[in-house]
């Protein structure tokens, strides 16, 4: 009596049951797609939360929490609680061993989507995924007062060209009552795709930013003070303040220097962080969220498993005849009770790969909604090692589960022998 | 063969130490290609004694005897092994495993045991067509066999597939518990024509118990299970577990 021949039992006793044995293959292959899913989710958002910011050594902004301030700076999630002065900011720039900084000045929005004053130093030295540079995917950087580079994002979803004029909002509450319309910006160039917030975000000059708000106090345009886009050119429009900046060093050696040099700056508070350690610590916070998903997960499939258990055990009575009849031909009570356990693995193995095909399928649909919506990029790549490990360990807790209705099969069939009493 | 299909000696066999024995037969023979009827109505033990000659139980005492080999000496698996290879039974009904079709049925104990996969595989045309020959024997054809789940057939179609079964890679004793009761009169004429003469195509011995005495008739030898088991008779129902 071989294994195999015990298996095509299984498969032809499974198929007569097609619709309970269907149901619980289903229920099995949803749990094992959310476990997969949800790693997939949480290792993805985890790169690509990584990639957000690369080869910068420091983020500087107002003293607040590090946390706080790589959200606002990089996410563009968040407001700063207070800026930094133009002074701080140079004099900052001119330490030794800074390589380069980007200045980056936040507060006002379009249509949603945030409007970020900064340099051309900008699209030389930010950075993101593996060092890779900003690139355009049409025209170039501002050069103009009123030129404004679009995120791929904003120009996709706004269906912006080369040349077409926007409005700056002011504030970022989504759709301003207050607007910039007496200074329109000229669309100069579109960024390349690149995954992470730069995607969302409208860039322009630190002039234009202080160009439309000089007749502008408070978050109101002062009365009677309109200056014309004309005027404002031949001011003078080199910032007070800013909300932050980006420091790239001469050496990585100098970071730890200038983070102590800049925190401990006495003209005004200053916060420089690490933006590895910032990262590091934001997704810690994140750690008990990601923690509850992979205990629900695991419930999930603890659910899933139950479910094939009932229903092998809920067989079981209505087949004490079949077993009757497969001892009176020679089976043995062992043969029987691996009967189950194999019913109970080829269901496991079904669902694992029903699953996992779920996953992938899922993936495909979900992958274009992701990243428009959330800007989330989530790769369609083969399974990874510990995607294996998952689907092999949903396995053999399905070979454990098994065991159940296989050790009731066998007391049934020691019991019963060849003839059950109905 | 000279050995005798059965031979029991002083078999004794209680379902719990403390009660009173359900079978004590001092002795019971049944030669090699005998066919003997057995008269045994509810109460007389017959379970357990078709448990003590498939080697599903063994007795607590004494000895059971089968084509030779003392059942009472081998261990559960080999007893197990042994009944795969050399005893076919038919049951009163429910014959049939429902989710196999009629000649993966038939073919069933080619599953468990080498030994009647080889003799069935020795047919011309391999097992397969053995199965459809014993089925041809058994008074079904192809209409009745293909394209139909065992529970579509009727149940004197049913026993006839079973006894296929019991009789495919030519067993060399067969079993028959109450396999007409469920079946009409013309029915069980019917099916206990065929079954002679598929029986007597292998030479296998024949074992037909039953309550039903109308039929012993047409049996060399008759046996009254109460009268070789000395046990004390339990009311009907209550004798096994």
């Amino acid at each position: 009596m071989n294994l195999g021949s015990i298996l095509g039992l299984a498969w032809r006793s499974l198929l007569s049951r097609r619709a309970t044995a269907g149901l619980t293959l289903f229920a099995l292959a949803v749990s094992v797609m959310l476990v997969l899913g949800v790693e997939k989710l949480r290792h993805e958002a985890k790169a690509s939360f990584a990639n957000t910011i690369s080869g910068t050594d420091l983020i500087v902004g107002a003293r607040s929490g590090s946390v706080q301030l790589l959200l606002y700076s990089v996410f563009r999630i968040g407001n700063a609680t207070n800026n930094i002065s133009w002074k701080s900011y140079r004099w900052a720039a001119a330490l030794p061993g800074v390589a380069w900084t980007v200045p980056i000045s936040l507060g006002d929005s379009h249509r949603g989507y945030r409007v970020m004053g900064t340099s051309q130093a900008y699209f030389e030295h930010y950075r993101y995924a593996r060092k890779r540079n900003l690139a355009f995917q049409a025209g170039q950087p501002f050069d103009d007062l009123f030129d404004a580079v679009l995120g791929a994002d904003v120009a996709a979803a706004l269906g912006y060209d080369l040349d077409d004029r926007i409005v700056i909002d002011h504030g970022i509450g989504g759709v301003g009552f207050a607007r910039h319309e007496d200074k329109p910006f000229r669309v100069a160039g579109i960024l390349a795709k690149t995954g992470t917030p730069v995607d969302r975000t409208v860039h322009v000059s630190l002039e234009a930013i202080e160009a439309i708000h000089v007749d502008w106090r408070g978050g109101t345009r002062v009365p009677g003070m309109a200056v014309s886009a004309e005027r404002v050119r031949q001011m003078d429009l080199t910032p007070r303040a800013i909300t932050a900046f980006l420091v790239g060093t001469t050496s990585r050696f100098e970071a730890f220097g200038l983070l102590r040099a800049i925190n401990e700056h006495r003209g005004e508070p200053l916060l420089a962080v690490l933006p590895g350690v910032a990262l590091q610590e934001l997704w810690d916070l994140m750690g008990t969220a990601e923690a509850a998903l992979g205990a629900i997960s695991l419930f999930v499939i603890a659910a899933g498993l139950l479910g094939m258990i009932t229903m092998l055990l809920a067989g079981l009575n209505e087949r004490r005849r079949e077993m009757a009849i497969l001892r009176s031909v020679g089976a043995r009570p062992g043969h029987l009770f691996s009967l189950l356990v194999l019913e109970a693995t080829t269901l496991t193995v079904l669902g694992a790969v029903l699953g996992l095909a779920m996953m992938y399928g899922g993936l495909a649909v979900a992958q274009p909604i992701l990243d428009a919506q959330y800007g989330l990029f989530i790769e369609i790549a083969p399974p990874t090692p510990r995607d294996w490990r998952v689907l092999g360990a949903v396995v053999l807790a399905g070979v454990l589960a098994g065991l159940v209705p296989a050790y009731r099969a066998y007391r049934h069939s020691i019991a019963d022998g060849m003839v059950v009493r109905t | 063969m000279t050995e005798p299909a059965i031979r029991i000696a002083e078999a004794v066999f209680r379902w719990r130490a403390a009660q009173a024995p359900t079978l004590d037969i001092p002795a019971l023979t049944v030669a090699a290609g005998e066919q003997v009827f057995i008269n045994g109505p509810s109460g007389s033990g017959k379970t357990t004694l078709l448990n003590l000659l498939g080697g599903v139980s063994v007795p607590q005492s004494g000895t059971v005897e089968v084509l030779g080999r003392v059942l009472t000496a081998l261990t559960g698996a080999a007893r197990d092994a042994f009944r795969g290879d050399h005893v076919g039974f038919i049951f009163q009904q429910f014959n049939l495993v429902p989710y196999l079709d009629v000649v993966e049925n038939v073919l069933l104990p080619c599953r468990f045991s080498a030994l009647r996969r080889a003799r069935a595989g020795e047919a011309a045309g391999g097992s397969e067509a053995e199965a459809r020959r014993l089925l041809g024997h058994m008074g079904l054809a192809g209409g009745v066999i293909d394209g139909h789940r065992v529970s579509e057939l009727s149940v004197g179609q049913q026993q006839r597939v079973a006894a296929a079964r019991a009789l495919i890679g030519r067993p060399d004793l067969v079993i028959a518990d109450e396999p007409t009761s469920s079946l009409d009169a013309d029915a069980q004429a019917a099916f206990i024509d065929l079954l002679f003469a598929a029986i007597q195509a292998t030479g296998a011995s024949l074992v037909f118990v039953s309550h039903d005495r109308r039929l012993e008739g047409r049996f060399g030898r008759s046996l009254a299970l109460a009268e070789i088991n000395r046990a004390p008779r339990t009311p009907a129902g209550a004798s096994d577990p």
